[in-house]
């Protein structure tokens, strides 16, 4: 399988009231697409930075990053927007769900930044909420479903624009045993399907599903 | 570009319905501006129309000489030698002697009430000049009522406004029915002066209604219909009746152009200085824009003052919408990362924000014309200016609306677009 991410000596240094504080020292990392990769390693280690700029959200402070095969160095905000919201999908720990309108409205909202129109957007949201096994919910509010329902939706508003990659930040963070592990089932699934995955988490056990882990300590691969 | 102004748009809309109470106390602030700028809109395009009326009555060029009552008697203009002044200026059009309103106390034939009067003295030129007034029911003056001094006279009325039409006269034993009742009955009433004698309180000659005379709907304002003249006289037949002695204080003429004008006022102050024996002398002489000039002054205080209250509630609803839009993205940081993360790009951002400003202030400027509505004529009438609703002023004052809720959410907009994403989905 080719390379789908491509990483050379990533350094990410981070400015704070004159003081520099590095967070990332000299990351080179490829993924494979159809991967499923676990990132793992203590607080502050550098997962989230990392995280960050492997979905296109923050940009490194030297070093060369190829999404796909293209290379992200000098690309504006609107063209790394464009990548991100066809090439990315997100599921984050606390969901990141917008609480004021329907789970269906939530999943349409990556297809329409995108530009489908509200009927197509709305029609391939049902599929996916299909897919996720929350079909009966779509007119639910956020507030008004489980944890592991959120979670479900927010894998379906990451698979909305049909990306090559999924970054989950904790996903099973806030979830209950039960729910984490049907949430994992389903990145499972996923994966099975074709998606790349990369997972931030502390877990070892989940960790251990992926194809590969990546550990990481105070700003560099350990292994 | 559509798809995304209508998802912000959704989504702008959709916030100001979950914060019902914060949107209402912006939109209202806005609605109060709205709502002054339309009042004050609305006057000055009143004011505008009266002008306009006025140029259709007395011309564009056109001026009043007014000569002081001692100088008058110095000069000594009667009927005659006014003849002899108006033929050395050829380039009038019309030119007449005005006389003052004589108001006075009458009493018709057969009718033993009295009733308060206007009378003003004119020869037939005044006809050319007040060409809007209505068909003459009977005749006009003319020029023989005015060299042999006839006792005759035209009776001016007035049309009804809308809030007499509307006015249940029967409560008060008058004329009643619909509108169009109403008219017809007043137009009759009217008309039945023709051929009726008038004596004026303390003389014994009657003065005989030769014509009467429907003046134009100067404007739908009771205020503004009080002052107008209810007789016209042959100017002889005033002077005889009222002035005695006294003299032509006052001349109006009219041009064709303003070349004539200048001209023609040259000429005219030349013949009076000569008369006066004073070549330097100066008469108070006021030209149309002159007129229009004091029409507006009388206004203008009270404008001002309600166009500073109405700009101080428009930047006070504009400083309120910033504050909303400002503490929005605070409670929606996260929010903005994560559409950030999703797709938006830093436009879509930018305008889910704008656009809500902007929704906010049209549905207060919704309000302040639903305000305007109601209180308009009301708040007119307490100040003493004639405003009504136009739709160009409604217009206006939404574009107004929509113009302040867009400046003043252009700092927290941009605030909010330019959040970084990693740091906005962060925040707690």
């Amino acid at each position: 399988m080719p390379d789908i991410i491509d990483c050379r000596k990533i350094v990410k240094i981070y400015r704070d009231q004159g003081l520099n504080f590095k967070a990332l020292h000299g990351i080179s990392l490829t993924v494979a697409e159809g991967e499923f990769i676990a990132i793992t390693g203590p607080s502050g280690c550098g997962k989230s930075t990392l995280l960050n700029i492997l979905g296109l959200l923050d940009g490194p402070t030297s070093g060369s990053y190829a999404l796909a095969g293209k290379n992200t160095a000098g690309m504006s905000d609107g063209e790394k927007t464009a990548l991100r919201r066809g090439s990315i999908g997100f599921v984050f720990q606390s969901f990141n769900l917008f609480p004021n309108v329907s789970v269906l409205e939530n999943i349409k909202a990556p297809m329409r930044y995108a530009g489908l129109s509200g009927a197509e957007a709305a029609r391939r949201a049902a599929e996916l909420l299909r897919a996720v096994g929350l079909e009966d919910k779509s007119k639910n509010t956020p507030l008004q479903i489980s944890g592991g329902q959120k979670q479900r939706v927010c894998i379906a508003r990451a698979l909305a624009n049909d990306p090559k990659i999924i970054i989950a930040d904790e996903p099973t963070g806030n979830l209950d045993v039960k729910s984490g592990e049907s949430v994992m089932n389903l990145f499972g699934e996923i994966n099975a399907k074709g998606y790349t995955v990369i997972m931030v988490t502390h877990d070892a056990a989940l960790a251990a599903r992926a194809h590969r882990t990546i550990k990481m300590l105070d700003g560099n691969i350990i292994c | 570009m559509l798809t995304r102004m209508l998802i912000a748009a959704g989504i702008g809309l959709r916030e100001i319905l979950n914060n019902k109470m914060r949107s209402f106390l912006s939109a209202f602030a806005i609605s109060i501006g709205v709502f002054t700028f339309l009042f004050v809109f609305s006057a000055i395009n009143n004011a505008k129309e009266r002008i306009s009326k006025a140029t259709e009555l007395g011309g564009e060029y056109s001026f009043n000489l007014r000569i002081d009552w001692e100088r008058a008697r110095k000069i000594a203009l009667n009927t005659a030698s006014f003849a002899e002044i108006a033929r050395k200026v050829p380039e009038a059009q019309i030119i007449f002697p005005v006389s003052s309103n004589i108001n006075t106390d009458i009493m018709l034939a057969g009718d033993n009430t009295l009733y308060e009067a206007s009378f003003t003295g004119i020869t037939p030129d005044w006809r050319k000049v007040n060409w809007v007034y209505g068909k003459v029911e009977g005749r006009f003056i003319n020029w023989d009522d005015i060299t042999a001094r006839r006792k005759v006279a035209v009776f001016i009325y007035e049309p009804l406004s809308n809030k007499e039409k509307n006015y249940d006269h029967r409560r008060r034993g008058r004329y009643g029915g619909n509108e169009e009742t109403k008219e017809l009955k007043w137009e009759a009433y009217n008309k039945a002066m023709l051929g009726r004698k008038v004596r004026i309180r303390g003389l014994k000659e009657d003065f005989t209604i030769v014509g009467v005379v429907r003046a134009p709907l100067f404007a739908d304002d009771e205020r503004l219909q009080k002052n107008m003249n209810d007789f016209l006289l042959p100017y002889t037949a005033l002077e005889d009746t009222f002035y005695g002695d006294r003299y032509i204080e006052e001349i109006f003429a009219a041009f064709k152009n303003d070349k004539d004008l200048q001209t023609g006022r040259h000429k005219l102050v030349n013949a009076l200085r000569m008369r006066e024996g004073k070549m330097k002398a100066d008469y108070d002489i006021k030209t149309f824009h002159d007129r229009a000039e004091n029409m507006f002054r009388s206004m203008r205080e009270t404008l001002l003052m309600v166009s500073v209250l109405g700009l101080i509630a428009m930047i006070s609803g504009g400083i309120g919408i910033m504050n909303v839009v400002l503490a929005t993205i605070y409670a929606r940081t996260k929010e903005i990362g994560t559409r950030r993360a999703i797709g938006a790009t830093r436009l879509d951002i930018f305008m889910q924000f704008s656009f809500e400003s902007i929704v906010l202030s049209l549905l207060g400027a919704c309000a302040g014309w639903v305000i305007a509505l109601f209180a308009m004529s009301y708040i007119a009438d307490l100040l003493s200016i004639d405003a009504r609703l136009g739709a160009i002023a409604v217009l206006c004052a939404f574009a107004a609306a929509a113009g302040t809720g867009f400046c003043f959410s252009l700092y927290p907009s941009l605030k909010a677009a330019n959040m970084n994403p990693v740091d906005a989905l962060k925040f707690e």
